[in-house]
C-alpha cells in the first residue's frame, strides 16, 4: 500500500471578488491550527506572472499530518487565479481593498504509509499490515471528516454554497 | 444483454431533468447530501463552479457518490447541476436549470478479476447475472427514482 486515495482533483471555482490575503493566511492557519501543516514546509511552489489582464498566481501546498509510525495523512491544495485585479468596494462605512479574479482551487487527500513501514522486512510487514487493516478503515473515516471541513471552510471563504 | 464492470441502470448519458423558472438552489442544495447520507453513501464535490456574469450568474456543481453494497458491487451515482442565465433574487434564482443523473453499479471494484476477464465475464453473466439484475440493479434503480422524485418536488416539478 503506498497510499489510498478519498479525494482526487476536487475542484472549487468562482469568479468572485475576495481580500485574497485574508484568505491566504486563513487556510494556512486551519491547517496549521490541525496539526497539518508548519510554515516552512506547507509551500512548494508560489508563482506569481504579470499579465494584461491582471496577475495570475500558481500556488502548491503539501500538507501532512503523521498519524502513527507508519501512517500519514496528506492534504494537497493547489490555487490556479488568473485574472486577479484589485478593486474597492464600499462595505457600509468602510471602503475594503479586495482582490477580483478567477479562482480555481484543487484538492486531494490521501493517506500514505510511511518509510518506516518500507524498513520492516517482509514478514513484519505482513504483521503489520494484518494489524492495520481495521485502522486503517478508521484513518480512512477521520481524514475523509477533517477533509471536508476544510473543503467547506474553503467554500465558506469563498462565499459558495455549503452543506 | 452483456454485463460489464460499470453497469448502467439509467441510460448511459443519464437521466436529464431541465427546469426553466424561479428555484431556490440552496434548499436544494442543502437536501440532497443528506438523501445520501442517510442511505450510508461515501458523498464527495467534485467540482463547483460559480460565475458572475453581465447577463446573469452561471453555475456547475458536480457530485459523486458512492457505496459499497458487498465485497463485489459497488453502487455509483453521479449528479450534475448546471444553471446559467440566473438571476438572484432574494434566496431564489430565475433561469435555466439542468440536472443529469447518472447510475450504476461498479462490479468486481476491488478487482479480484483483474487479470482474468473471461472469468469475470463468466462470473457476471452466468454465475451472479441473476442476482446483479433482480437484486442489485433494482435496487439501486430505486434509490436513483428517489432522488430523481426528491429533485423533482423541491423544484416542483409533477412527477
Amino acid at each position: 500500500m503506498n497510499r489510498i486515495y478519498l479525494a482526487e482533483n476536487l475542484k472549487i471555482k468562482a469568479a468572485t471578488a475576495i481580500d485574497f490575503g485574508v484568505v491566504y493566511k486563513k487556510l494556512k492557519l486551519w491547517l496549521e491550527d490541525h496539526g497539518f501543516a508548519d510554515e516552512r514546509t506547507l509551500e512548494k511552489k508560489y508563482i506569481e506572472r504579470i499579465k494584461p489582464n491582471g496577475k495570475q498566481l500558481e500556488i502548491d501546498w503539501h500538507a501532512e499530518k503523521p498519524k502513527s509510525d507508519f501512517f500519514t495523512y496528506n492534504i494537497d491544495l493547489t490555487f490556479l487565479i488568473i485574472g486577479m485585479n484589485d478593486i474597492e468596494v464600499q462595505q457600509g462605512a468602510i471602503k475594503r481593498k479586495l482582490n477580483k479574479g478567477d479562482y480555481e482551487l484543487r484538492l486531494t487527500a490521501y493517506i500514505s504509509a510511511s518509510k518506516n513501514l518500507e524498513k520492516l522486512g517482509p514478514l513484519k510487514r505482513i504483521y503489520v499490515n494484518m494489524l492495520t487493516k481495521k485502522r486503517i478503515e478508521e484513518y480512512k473515516k477521520d481524514l475523509y471528516d477533517k477533509f471536508y471541513k476544510f473543503h467547506a471552510y474553503i467554500k465558506e471563504l469563498l462565499n459558495l454554497r455549503n452543506y | 444483454m452483456v454485463i460489464k464492470e460499470k453497469d448502467f441502470v439509467t441510460p448511459k448519458q443519464g437521466i436529464l431533468i431541465t427546469y426553466k423558472g424561479k428555484f431556490n438552489m440552496d434548499d436544494l442544495y442543502k437536501k440532497c447530501k443528506p438523501f445520501f447520507d442517510s442511505r450510508k453513501y461515501i458523498f464527495t464535490e467534485k467540482e463547483q463552479t460559480e460565475k458572475t456574469k453581465a447577463y446573469g450568474n452561471e453555475f456547475k456543481i458536480i457530485w459523486e457518490a458512492e457505496r459499497e453494497v458487498d465485497d463485489y458491487v459497488k453502487f455509483y451515482i453521479k449528479s450534475t447541476f448546471e444553471g446559467w442565465d440566473l438571476l438572484k433574487k432574494e434566496d431564489n434564482y430565475t433561469g435555466d436549470l439542468k440536472i443529469n443523473l447518472i447510475a450504476n453499479l461498479i462490479l468486481d471494484y476491488r478487482n479480484t478479476f483483474i487479470r482474468f476477464p473471461f472469468l469475470l465475464f463468466i462470473y457476471n453473466n452466468f454465475i451472479i447475472k441473476k442476482k446483479i439484475e433482480n437484486v442489485y440493479e433494482s435496487k439501486l434503480y430505486h434509490e436513483i427514482n428517489e432522488y430523481t422524485d426528491l429533485l423533482k418536488n423541491i423544484l416542483n416539478i409533477t412527477k
